[in-house]
């Protein structure tokens, strides 16, 4: 469910366009943060609802692009580039080492729920490649040991 | 008084394959194609839904244009020099149609779309014939139920949307959409309601392949077996065309049928799919007659001296104690012969089908106006549930633009008002439970405001069992018994006809349970279900010495049944029913009569005969030709209450 909060910020994006339904695709990302990451149908319908739009529509739209989450993900969401620019400055091994240090896969999230790790299509810091994304977090220019300083920081938190 | 100047309509002329045609300003360039006789492919383009663009298959060379164009997205323009027939148009035929088949399946021989197949028959005129592809091609669970109507085979799907876009523009319901993207685009209705529309069969015949399938049908038949009857829709008022597809004296589909003015192309879930029941293994087909309290098998001939012996001496006795309760499921003709019998044979004006007492009133515009409406509100019903073709209607007046629409509970809701405001392009719905007092009410303020009222009877012939005269006070055509029509009957019937109206059901289930009633003909409807005070209709049919049902099943009436008498399905029969805005639809005789059963029609002349009819009807026909010569053809001119 939407907060109040939300619900107002809602409002406010959805006074920027000329029709309700135009708001979707940033009605879509407010859902997903108060979603805890990810969009699962019940976040569709709300959201169908609110724009006045068929849910069925809603859902075609949030399938459509990949950085919608359509499956429950971790509270951290690791996203490591591996485009061409990243993968040849060792994004695979990046990959790689953060799957062995997590215990999981590509695409795949710990069993305590608190990491999901993703392979990225370009995030746009190929000049600081390789490049990571914790949620909404840049890291750049990284090497083995920063990654693993990261991670343990965020097993932390 | 000034001249009204009507403007010619701005035309456009162009050159398709070296014709010239002049098309209307805004026409698509596949339709003036079309006009100009040139063969155009498509899949995706439908002419009333929104052009899309989405299959390729109608690309065409236009001068001057740098690439080929999709004909069905491209407005002509004057001037435009446009070829359908060149190799390099071809050549895009055959290379879209080979992308196309990339990943469908080719299961044509065991898919129920094949032999119809829009997919299939292009392939066959416009195909390369040969294909590069021999890698695996996609796939994806198949069959995939959507609702209780209709699943889906994602691999065959070419992602046109026509089912998208007929949910969204046609149904207004939106409820399938285009999921995920590329290679993994698939038609889905949202993951937590399933396919929620009354309109989900549309799909089904819309489909260019045999991606959406009817359940029902699924494997049941190939197209080119059976026989297709042109037929009107028996499940609500609307009167539907349909098409009757049947095979081994058996029902196999139901397709929609042209009629503009009344279901244009489309029709609702119930009227496509839940028309089995005339396939039923529990329809009666034999005679019953009550022997010793149980009901037996017997011969027609048996059966019907039984049912004319009795009423004839109950008649006898005293024309009060015979009545009958007709039904809104009959044709117009059976519905004549019904109370023709009552009042010649059996001097009888006791006949009636209401279950309760409603305004019998015209509706006051035709179905398509509905669609032109400027403000709409339906009051005390909801037309998607009840009439479902109607809301079609409605969504089109919605959707054309400028039409409010409201579904509301009462006369005085403040929607009723506001639609009144707007005046003339105003429709009122309303159905048969509205209140007299109500209506009256709704009437004045409507008729100040310019608005019009529409009450819509809910049965397949409602209207068809009220003209046809099955109603105590009034002859065919809405004559009242009183009045100076009846002579007119007499001369035509051959005998007098009682000039006191007769009891309404409410009054015969009364009379029946209080002993007055000896002898009562149930025909197509069933009190002891439908009647609103259940109690009293059981009880009046359990005191009535003497109940014949005629009917399909074995009804709750029937058990109270003295004789039992099988009528036939209206896919077995040829009539006509009269729709909501008594527009009289013939529909023909698919199959032969189920087992022994009889159409009503043929079973009522031949009890006429026994009561001492001069000449029987041999056909509806007869009948039919007897409607006409009597009815005023006034009759549906303005208000009649």
């Amino acid at each position: 469910m939407f907060t109040v909060e939300a619900k107002e910020q809602l409002d406010n994006i959805v006074k920027k366009y000329p029709t309700k339904r135009a708001a979707l695709l940033p009605a879509l990302w407010l859902a997903q943060e108060q979603y805890d990451g990810w969009l699962p149908p019940e976040a569709l319908r709300e959201v169908a609802g609110y724009l006045e739009m068929p849910p069925a529509e809603v859902e075609g739209v949030a399938t459509f692009y990949t950085m919608y989450n359509k499956e429950k993900i971790g509270k951290f969401h690791i996203e490591v580039c591996h485009n061409i620019a990243c993968m040849v400055r060792g994004a695979d091994a990046l990959i790689d080492q953060i799957g062995e240090k997590l215990g999981i896969g590509k695409g795949e999230t710990t069993p305590d729920g608190k990491f999901t790790l993703s392979g990225a299509e370009c995030l746009g810091a190929c000049a600081n490649a390789p490049c990571m994304m914790i949620g909404a977090k840049y890291f750049e220019d990284l090497t083995p040991e920063k990654v693993d300083a990261i991670v343990e920081e965020y097993k932390k938190k | 008084m000034a001249e009204t100047i009507t403007q010619a309509p701005e035309t456009v002329n162009l050159t398709i394959d070296g014709k010239k045609v002049t098309v209307p300003k805004g026409t698509l360039l596949i339709t003036a194609a079309f006009q100009a006789g040139a063969d155009v492919p498509y899949f995706c383009h439908h002419p009333r839904l929104k052009p899309a663009g989405a299959c390729r298959m109608c690309l065409v060379r236009i001068e001057k244009m740098a690439k080929l164009q999709t004909a069905c997205t491209v407005p002509v323009s004057e001037g435009m020099v446009v070829d359908t027939l060149s190799p390099e148009v071809k050549q895009a035929q055959q290379g879209i149609l080979e992308f196309l088949l990339i990943n469908h399946p080719l299961d044509c021989p065991i898919c129920d779309r094949g032999g119809e197949c829009p997919l299939q028959n292009m392939t066959f005129q416009y195909g390369p014939g040969v294909t590069r592809f021999i890698d695996e091609k996609r796939h994806f669970p198949k069959p995939v139920p959507l609702n209780d109507y209709v699943s889906i085979d994602r691999e065959r799907c070419i992602q046109c949307s026509r089912c998208t876009r007929f949910q969204a523009e046609i149904a207004g319901d939106g409820a399938l959409a285009i999921e995920s993207r590329g290679n993994s685009a698939v038609i889905a209705p949202f993951s937590l309601d399933g396919f929620q529309s009354h309109f989900s069969g549309n799909t089904v015949e819309l489909c260019p392949v045999g991606a959406l399938l009817s359940r029902p049908y699924r494997f049941q038949s190939r197209p080119w077996e059976f026989h297709s009857t042109d037929s009107v829709c028996s499940m609500c008022g609307v009167g539907c065309n349909i098409a009757v597809q049947t095979r081994t004296n058996q029902l196999m589909r139901v397709n929609s049928r042209l009629n503009e003015d009344v279901n244009e192309e489309w029709t609702c879930d119930t009227g496509k799919f839940e028309q089995y029941w005339v396939n039923s293994e529990e329809r009666i087909t034999t005679p019953m007659i009550r022997r010793a309290s149980v009901l037996k098998p017997c011969s027609w001939d048996e059966a019907l001296t039984a049912v004319a012996e009795a009423f004839s001496s109950a008649a006898k006795s005293s024309s009060n104690t015979v009545a009958g309760i007709g039904s809104t499921r009959t044709s117009n003709e059976e519905a004549y012969l019904f109370q023709r019998i009552f009042r010649t044979a059996l001097g009888s004006n006791n006949i009636d089908h209401r279950m309760h007492d409603f305004p019998i009133r015209p509706m006051e515009t035709s179905l398509a106006a509905i669609g032109e409406a400027k403000a709409i509100v339906a009051i005390g019903f909801d037309p998607k549930q009840y009439l479902p073709v109607v809301w079609l209607r409605i969504y089109k007046a919605i959707s054309n633009g400028n039409a409010t629409y409201a579904h509301v509970s009462s006369v005085d809701d403040p929607a009723v008002e506001a639609a009144l405001a707007v005046g003339e392009g105003a429709i009122l719905l309303t159905d048969d439970h509205i209140a007299s007092a109500d209506l009256d009410k709704l009437t004045k303020r409507a008729k100040s405001a310019g608005a019009k009222i529409n009450v819509l009877l809910p049965d397949n012939n409602s209207w068809g069992a009220i003209l046809m005269g099955v109603l105590p006070d009034r002859l065919p055509s809405l004559q009242p018994v009183g009045n100076g029509a009846r002579p007119k009957f007499e001369a035509l019937w051959g005998g007098p006809v009682p000039d006191k109206p007769g009891l309404a059901t409410w009054d015969i289930l009364k009379a029946g349970a209080a002993g007055d009633i000896r002898a009562l003909y149930v025909l197509g409807s069933n009190p002891v279900a439908s009647f609103p005070d259940r109690d009293l209709a059981a009880s009046a049919l359990e005191k009535i010495p003497f109940v014949v049902v005629q009917d399909l099943f074995l009804s709750e009436s029937a058990q109270y049944a003295n004789v039992f008498l099988p009528a036939s399905s209206f896919i077995e029969k040829a009539g006509t029913f009269t729709n909501i805005e008594g527009r009289v639809q013939p529909f023909g005789a698919a199959i032969r009569p189920v087992g022994d059963s009889k159409p009503d029609w043929q079973i009522l002349s031949e009890l006429y005969a026994r009561l001492g009819a001069s000449a029987p009807f041999f056909g509806p026909a007869d009948i039919a030709r007897e409607i006409a010569h009597s009815a005023d053809k006034n009759t549906f001119a303005g208000d009649r209450r």
